[in-house]
């Protein structure tokens, strides 16, 4: 009988091991997922993060597509063609605005970001910004035919009414390349505010108009200044430099056909008041920056938004050939907002200096000069109008269409499709939701309002997690974060999941936590979708400079210039060793400051640490070198104060050369071994003290 | 003798999911589409204490309306789920007792009872959170007042969340989120009801808007789908503000028509469903109005006696968000913050005689304590108070007079942080992007319970 049981006995028996191993693994699996997103009701399902969140292999390649992503456009004289910048596809797209089809797609450099027509439509520049170049393209046979260099970052672009000259904004060197477009060289280099990106001729070619996204330095804690700079032509110089208060992202500068009124799109962050709530714009407002060329260059902002209805993360900007009419899209709003300008001259006419002074905060004012709201696609970017301004072209680019809206009607008359994926991916999802306001309370801002480009925008906030007034906050970058958990500079967020989850909607967003579809999309992108740009300002090649060799030397070192031994534990690459510069671990280095909670800060990574100023979790660092001249008195953030100042000088300079994780993995393989050896050491030398 | 067994099985099986089929089927809603109503029987006047709710045929008006209070001796405010399954109503079963919260199931036709207790409560408004919030009311030394309070469809979880001593009720929810009720302040005094807006756990309550000319609002607002806020303000006119810009949008849509509206409900084509009489002493009926087009309305359904508070049967497309709250009943206070005190729409007090620009405020509460609190420098304040306690404030110059004030009742909930402009600033402005020199500093303590505190000789 116990034979005959004995295939029944076995079979029970595993089919017991088995569910015990499945319940006890599906108990596992919902603690391990408790944990990880901080919720205890997001699905068991290990592909939602160990899938979609793959990187750099054949799963990724299977989950991931390379979509279009148009950003900037430009208009044939007739109308007849549309160019198309793919940001993401780096081409320049030749659309047949008649047709609607697509003519041409022509390969062009990394990340481009507008394209400019000269030589009376006969070529096309496109400034490609990652690749530190521009390209000529020959309209007729659709080849690259020139490539000019200049400043870091090339972004925007006008080409004076002579057809002479070409101004580039540099928007990682913050400065202006004038090029003969003759010889095709740079023949100057103009400093510009802080991030440049957009610039705008005068219609009598007189003067240039650059706009910036960032904010000039200015003192801890007080409000963000941008500044728009004034480039006189005729000399080539720079002839003001106009500075916007309170106001910065300061995307598209646009120029009325008959000169009177220069106008910018701009954002107006509340980082300095206490994060307590969003109604009645108490976190952003955004708007639009007016220059009244005829009246002394007066400066007035006015907003776009209402008192229950906000259209964020305002981009492009168009102007109707006969002045009366403007149009804003709205990033994060799926919005384009059509503006009479006739209304805007009267009311500025009307109001007094004491009056314009409140409009900036105004909610109310803008029905009075505010005509429509036209929906679009994902994501609306740049903006072109056909010549007789019937017609306004929309890049939607987290849609890979042209949107075209009758300006008559502002109804939207078409989409023009890019051929790009039709498979809308996880991440890409994921991306749509970094840029869409609807996650906020009334659409009041984006993920991306505060992460412009996915990486920071430059401002400390006065989050007001508990107290007003107290643990101020520096804003910082998505970019590549997925590898160096916890997140937020107390280090309490495990994952990203809990960074955006529950709390994040209580205290932040304060309207309805991401879908858990929603919440893991977001987390997909931001881990896999997010890179670094190149480094090309600082380390193109991946090869030091003299001061950038000697810095490095500074980082490593374990002894002082007194010779002393350095603490292990304040040695710059204790905490910040390579690939990330970040250990992951929390530390104090002497930065509390008195409105700060007693706490530990989450060491921060130091890849492309040169575009992520101020420093330091409060923002209280303007520069990397006031990390050590004005805020380490104690050598409690590394051993720095028995330096020359040329010894800092050189820190500083490697620390700027810094760039993606990825050029460091060799390094960080050398640096694992070292501590390996040393720990080895260690134990097989009994005489060596404890640390 | 086993194949019979089984035939026998399977037979039993067959019918136990015929029935189940049919049961399923029963329980489908035959009334979406349909519109329910408040009847008031003629002879009653507008009295809900002989109220009834009926479901009305839009397609076929003529047919006789349901009754769906029938187990009630009165029923009246109507609301509806956003799924569109679940009615919502006061009603009481004995003339004796006080007005609860009933919850009718729609697709079953089962009651169930969400509220017990001792006092009138009325005015359900269902949240998508399977919670609801009602009016229930009180007395504040002597005079009636009522509070919003909230609680799960099950009737736990009972929290109250509005605290000022007003006449709250007429709650609806906004598609945002947010909670629009009809606010009648009673003491000291009692004065015109205004539009209040909060979110769901009573923080950040402020004025939507009080009507315009004269007119201030005397039923709760419903929001329709093209982002219009309809309401009847005093005189029975039907009025609309644009919930963008609810304070300075006011249109009278019956200035052309004669008669009185009671009641509104915003259609999905664009139109309306009223309560409407075109002269006085006749008795109200439902209509249709477009606001486009401005017409008489259209006569729909008359029943007998008064028919007011329609409401169309229908599952939203898009159910309202369900907004986070940072209410935490382990924290019994509340901060509150104001920019500058001298930020102010409001006149300056007639007759005072010193300075026009205030240096510290004053906080009363109900029972008559006071403190008096300096500013800073920049007019700036920043405070910790009792939640759930209500209090004014007034701005007092160098010589303690007031110079503006006082302010509405103003409450925190529990953990709730606050802020302001300044004192009854233009509710349409942004705040200047400034940190107050107030929250360089940790808050001035203000506790009701404290006598006649004053902070200035405390040396704040």
């Amino acid at each position: 009988m116990m034979i005959k049981m004995r295939p029944l006995l076995v079979f029970g028996s595993v089919s017991l091991l088995l569910a015990a191993g499945i319940i006890s693994g599906s108990r596992w699996a919902r603690v391990h997922v408790n944990h990880m997103t901080a919720v205890d009701d997001h699905p068991v399902a290990c592909w939602r993060c160990h899938i979609y969140t793959q990187r750099d292999n054949f799963i990724a390649d299977l989950m991931n597509e390379t979509y279009v992503s148009p950003f900037n456009m430009a208009i044939s004289l007739d109308g007849n063609t549309i160019y198309v910048v793919g940001q993401e596809s780096n081409e320049l797209i030749v659309v047949d605005a008649v047709t609607d089809n697509i003519i041409k797609k022509i390969r062009v450099g990394e990340r481009p970001h507008s394209v400019v027509l000269g030589n009376g439509g006969a070529f096309a520049y496109i400034s490609n910004q990652w690749a530190d170049n521009i390209i000529k393209i020959d309209l007729q046979s659709y080849q690259i035919v020139d490539t000019l260099s200049g400043g870091s970052g090339p972004a925007g672009m006008v080409i004076s009414p002579d057809g002479d000259h070409l101004y580039c904004v540099n928007s990682y060197s913050s400065d202006i390349s004038i090029f003969d477009l003759h010889t095709l060289q740079e023949i100057r280099r103009l400093k510009a505010g802080n991030n440049p990106v957009s610039a705008a001729m005068a219609p009598d070619g007189s003067e240039v108009y650059v706009s910036s996204r960032r904010s000039v330095p200015v003192p801890h804690m007080t409000s963000p200044v941008t500044e728009m700079t004034v480039t006189s032509t005729s000399n080539q110089r720079v002839s003001d430099r106009k500075m916007w208060k309170d106001a910065y992202i300061m995307e598209n500068v646009r120029i009325t056909p008959s000169g009177d009124l220069v106008l910018v799109t701009l954002i107006r962050p509340k980082n300095l008041i206490p994060a307590v709530q969003i109604e009645r714009g108490w976190m952003m407002t955004h708007g639009i920056g007016i220059i009244e060329r005829e009246n002394g260059g007066r400066m007035v902002q006015l907003l776009l938004d209402e008192p229950n209805a906000y259209y964020p993360d305002p981009f492009g900007l168009a102007i109707s050939p006969d002045g009366k009419k403007a149009y804003v899209s709205h990033g994060g709003g799926d919005k384009v907002t059509a503006i009479d300008l006739d209304q805007i001259r009267q009311l500025l006419k009307e109001s007094s200096d004491e009056q314009i002074a409140t409009y900036a905060n105004h909610l109310g004012l803008s029905s009075r000069y505010v005509v429509g709201r036209i929906p679009t696609g994902a994501n609306p970017k740049g903006m072109v109008l056909s010549p007789d301004g019937s017609k306004l072209y929309v890049a939607e680019r987290l849609s890979d269409h042209i949107a075209v809206i009758d300006t008559e009607t502002l109804e939207t008359l078409k989409t023009i499709g890019l051929e790009g994926p039709r498979r809308i991916t996880v991440a890409r999802h994921g991306r749509q939701v970094l840029n869409n306001a609807s996650g906020t309370f009334q659409n009041q801002y984006a993920c991306y309002t505060c992460h412009p480009d996915s990486h920071e925008d430059g401002l400390v906030y006065n989050m007001a997690g508990t107290d007003m007034g107290r643990n101020l906050a520096n804003v910082q970058t998505l970019r590549d974060i997925g590898n160096i958990p916890p997140y937020k500079w107390n280090g309490k967020n495990q994952s990203i999941y809990k960074q955006d989850g529950m709390r994040f909607s209580t205290i932040l967003t304060r309207t309805e936590a991401f879908t858990h579809d929603e919440l893991d999309a977001l987390v997909a992108y931001i881990i896999t979708g997010i890179k670094n740009p190149p480094n090309l300002r600082f380390n193109p090649h991946g090869e030091l400079t003299a001061a950038q060799e000697r810095g490095k030397e500074v980082f490593y070192r374990t002894h002082d210039n007194y010779g002393n031994e350095i603490p292990e534990e304040n040695r710059c690459y204790t905490c910040h060793p390579p690939p990330y510069f970040t250990n992951l671990q929390m530390t104090d280095v002497g930065t509390l400051a008195e409105s700060d909670d007693p706490m530990l800060f989450d060491v921060p990574q130091l890849n492309n640490v040169y575009e992520s100023a101020p420093y330091l979790h409060d923002g209280k660092a303007a520069t990397l070198e006031e990390i050590w001249t004005r805020f380490n008195d104690h050598d409690e953030h590394g051993v720095a104060n028995d330096m020359l100042k040329d010894e800092l000088n050189d820190l500083v300079e490697y620390l700027k050369s810094l760039r993606d994780a990825k050029y460091y993995m060799e390094e960080a393989e050398v640096y694992q071994a070292s501590i390996s050896n040393k720990i080895k050491s260690n134990e097989e030398d009994t005489d060596h003290p404890d640390y | 003798m086993i194949s019979r067994a089984r035939e026998t099985g399977y037979q039993w099986f067959l019918l136990v999911l015929l029935i189940a089929g049919l049961g399923a089927g029963c329980s489908k809603d035959s009334y979406t589409g349909k519109i329910v109503a408040v009847q008031i029987p003629n002879g009653k006047g507008h009295s809900l204490e002989s109220a009834s709710l009926i479901a009305i045929d839009p397609d076929d008006p003529d047919l006789a309306a349901e009754q769906l209070s029938e187990e009630f001796v009165a029923a009246a405010s109507p609301s509806l789920s956003h799924d569109g399954r679940y009615l919502f109503f006061q009603g009481k079963k004995l003339d004796t007792e006080p007005w609860q919260i009933w919850m009718l199931d729609l697709h079953r036709k089962s009651y169930s009872r969400i509220t017990d207790l001792p006092e009138h409560c009325t005015d359900p408004v269902p949240l998508p959170d399977e919670t609801v919030i009602f009016s229930r009311e009180s007395r504040v030394n002597g005079t009636i007042v009522s509070d919003l309070w909230r609680c799960g469809t099950d009737g736990c979880c009972l929290t109250r969340i509005t605290h000022q001593p007003a006449l709250n009720g007429e709650a609806t929810i906004l598609s945002e989120g947010r909670i629009l009720y009809l606010s009648s302040q009673q003491v000291p005094e009692a004065q015109d009801p205004v539009l209040m807006v909060m979110r769901p756990d009573g923080t950040k309550s402020e004025i939507y808007t009080p009507g315009c000319c004269g007119w201030n609002p005397v039923t709760g607002g419903s929001e329709s789908a093209d982002g219009y806020i309809y309401f009847i303000s005093s005189g029975g006119r039907l009025s609309r503000v644009l919930h963008r810009r609810p304070l300075h949008t006011f249109e009278n849509l019956s200035e052309e028509i004669n008669g009185l509206f009671s009641a509104v409900t915003p259609l999905p084509d664009g139109g309306c469903l009223v309560s409407y009489t075109p002269s006085t002493g006749d008795p109200f009926a439902l209509y249709t109005f477009s606001p486009v087009r401005g017409d008489t309305p259209e006569l729909l359904y008359r029943g007998n006696g008064n028919v007011t508070d329609p409401l169309w049967v229908m599952a939203l497309e898009e159910r309202p968000r369900k907004l986070p709250s940072a209410v935490n009943s382990e924290n019994p206070t509340g901060l509150l913050m104001s920019q500058n005190i001298n930020h102010s729409m409001l006149p300056v007090h007639p007759g005072i005689i010193g300075d026009s620009v205030a240096k510290s405020i004053r906080i009363s509460y109900l029972e008559g304590k006071q403190a008096i609190l300096q500013t800073e420098e920049d007019g700036s304040f920043y405070l910790k108070l009792d939640a759930d306690q209500p209090f004014r404030i007034e701005t007092l110059n160098d010589s303690g007079e007031t110079v503006r004030g006082p302010s509405d009742w103003i409450y925190l909930r529990p953990n709730e942080r606050r802020a302001c402009t300044g004192c009854h600033a233009n509710p349409e402005l942004a705040p200047e992007n400034t940190q107050p020199m107030a929250v360089k500093k940790d808050p001035l303590e203000v506790y009701a319970k404290k006598e006649n505190v004053n902070k200035d000789e405390e040396g704040t």
